[in-house]
């Protein structure tokens, strides 16, 4: 039952509204390209998974590698700047497009506002009740998306109706490389099946390279019949392209299955995302790297989930969904993402130079880390608004280095005074 | 039990609040609305204009576009201001 739940943390962020967009609109500029991209990008996140996030799970194996090879602020710096900024970020963007999909499929009278604002009190509530609820909630959402998205996947390639035209235009070398990082972007968030347990703390475990797998499945197949029933133009260019495709095969209940995909799946990522990284901060407090009311010692560790509801709340009442910069935010905190995959497969080579320096494994891992990083950097270059995203990115890290510089600064007047 | 549903209790009365307060804050603000069956009824009228201003998820999550509406980037109305007649009669969308 743990491993399931693992599972299902891991799946969160990549059964989310988020990701299918992404994945839709590389579908419709791609053809049948994108999802073999998806697939190029699944096994280099399998590699990973394998390497840095399987054994032992939890948090102290990762803050452990960064802290020897890297230093103990790089151990506080990159996960907390990467998780805690996308986390509440794609709370924020999840939850107004739950909102959007209640009100616009569902119940056309409940305000959109409110009915984020409810799922996020609910989350919160999932998170506060212990660990039981937070399991059962994870392993009532992920399934319910997975179903949902199976029943679509099956009629679109069943179906007895003539799918659109599906043809594509040839795409130029840069616009194969911005699909490429968009496919490596897609399943981003699987590391966060290593938080979802104190029993699996310790045991090598195989449910992130397990989310690898089934949401890369997952997102080739609905990929792959997007492309059947939709012209590419269209594809491509819609905000909603989950909702274009769903309706496009099965109509007005098409759409409904979509809605119920989408709310469970941001129930599902946000309940992931806030579990996980409140975990992880837990974890780090634990370790000494952060204040101690941040663990577990105080108020059963429930601290740092309060504080990612509390700024999801304000950027949502701010109105910061509605921003035109939010996209660029996002993909910011994602870039974060992927630097902080980059680092440890980089504090993974350091180490094997430290132990062995002819092992080939170690230059393998540093390698990949290198590449991680180019893709981190490529998708920063491209992106639609560098300076904004280069800003976010810049901010974010700054935050939590004056978080941990006062922290430090802190325990040093407290030792010295005694 | 007791203490979970005290929490529970909390949790939605900080949303509801929450929500609230954001509800309360576009309906304080006097601004000429138009109902959409106003709207509607103007819609075959050639001295309309309507602009689309919504930005972020408000139009990337929402389904529904008015068709023939005009995307504008509300953060930057000198850009836009002089593109429309000021005969024609202009109706600003957002969510």
């Amino acid at each position: 039952m743990d491993r399931l739940v693992s599972l299902a943390a891991g799946l969160g962020f990549i059964l989310s509204a988020e990701t299918l967009v992404l994945l839709g609109n590389g579908s419709g500029r791609g053809g049948i390209g994108f999802p073999a991209l998806i697939l190029a990008a699944s096994a280099l996140h399998l590699w990973v998974a394998s390497t840095v996030f399987s054994h032992p799970a939890g948090p102290e194996h990762e803050l452990g590698l960064l802290k020897q090879a890297l230093g103990g602020a790089a151990a506080v710096i990159l996960p907390l700047a990467s998780r805690a900024a996308v986390a509440v970020m794609m709370a924020t963007g999840l939850l107004a497009t739950a909102g959007f999909v209640f009100n616009e499929v569902f119940v056309y009278w409940f305000p959109n506002f409110l009915f984020a604002f409810l799922l996020l009190g609910l989350i919160l509530f999932v998170n506060l009740a212990g660990k039981g609820l937070w399991r059962v909630f994870q392993l009532l959402v992920v399934p319910t998306a997975l179903a949902g998205l199976a029943v679509l996947v099956i009629a679109g390639i069943f179906s007895a109706q003539q799918p659109a035209d599906a043809s594509t235009s040839s795409l130029g070398a840069g616009a194969w490389l911005q699909l490429g990082f968009s496919a490596v972007l897609v399943l981003v968030g699987y590391d966060l099946a290593i938080f979802s347990s104190d029993t699996l703390s310790g045991k090598i475990v195989r449910s992130p390279a397990g989310a690898v797998l089934l949401g890369g499945l997952v997102l080739i197949l609905w990929g792959g019949v997007s492309q059947q029933w939709v012209p590419p133009g269209d594809l491509a260019e819609t905000t909603i392209p989950y909702t274009v495709a769903a309706r496009a095969i099965l109509g007005q209940g098409g759409r409904v299955i979509m809605g119920i995909v989408i709310l469970a799946g941001t129930g599902g990522a946000v309940n992931a995302a806030f579990g996980g990284v409140a975990r992880m901060i837990a974890g780090m407090s634990n370790a000494g790297l952060l204040p101690v009311f941040l663990g577990k010692k105080r108020f059963k560790g429930r601290i740092p989930v309060l504080l990612l509801t509390a700024a999801t709340a304000i950027l949502l009442f701010s109105g910061m969904a509605g921003s035109s910069h939010f996209d660029a935010y996002l993909r910011g905190g994602l870039i974060l993402w992927l630097i902080h995959y980059a680092a440890l497969l980089y504090g993974k080579f350091i180490m094997g130079l430290r132990t062995d320096p002819l092992c080939p494994a170690g230059v393998i891992h540093g390698v990949g880390g290198l590449m991680l990083g180019g893709v981190a950097t490529g998708l920063w270059l491209t992106a639609e608004k560098t300076g904004v995203t280069a800003v976010f990115m810049v901010v974010v890290v700054g935050a939590v280095l004056i978080l941990i510089l006062l922290w430090n600064g802190l325990n040093r007047t407290r030792n010295s005074g005694q | 039990m007791v203490r979970k549903t005290f929490w529970a209790v909390i949790c939605m009365g900080v949303c509801l609040v929450a929500g609230g307060l954001d509800a309360m804050a576009d309906g304080a603000k006097e601004t000429p609305r138009m109902t959409k069956e106003t709207l509607k009824g103007m819609m075959e009228t050639t001295d309309l204009v309507i602009l689309d201003i919504r930005t972020g998820k408000d139009w990337d999550a929402s389904e529904f576009k008015i068709k023939g509406a005009v995307r504008v980037d509300p953060g930057k109305f000198d850009e836009w201001k002089d593109r429309f007649s000021r005969e024609k009669t202009l109706v600003l969308y957002c969510a």
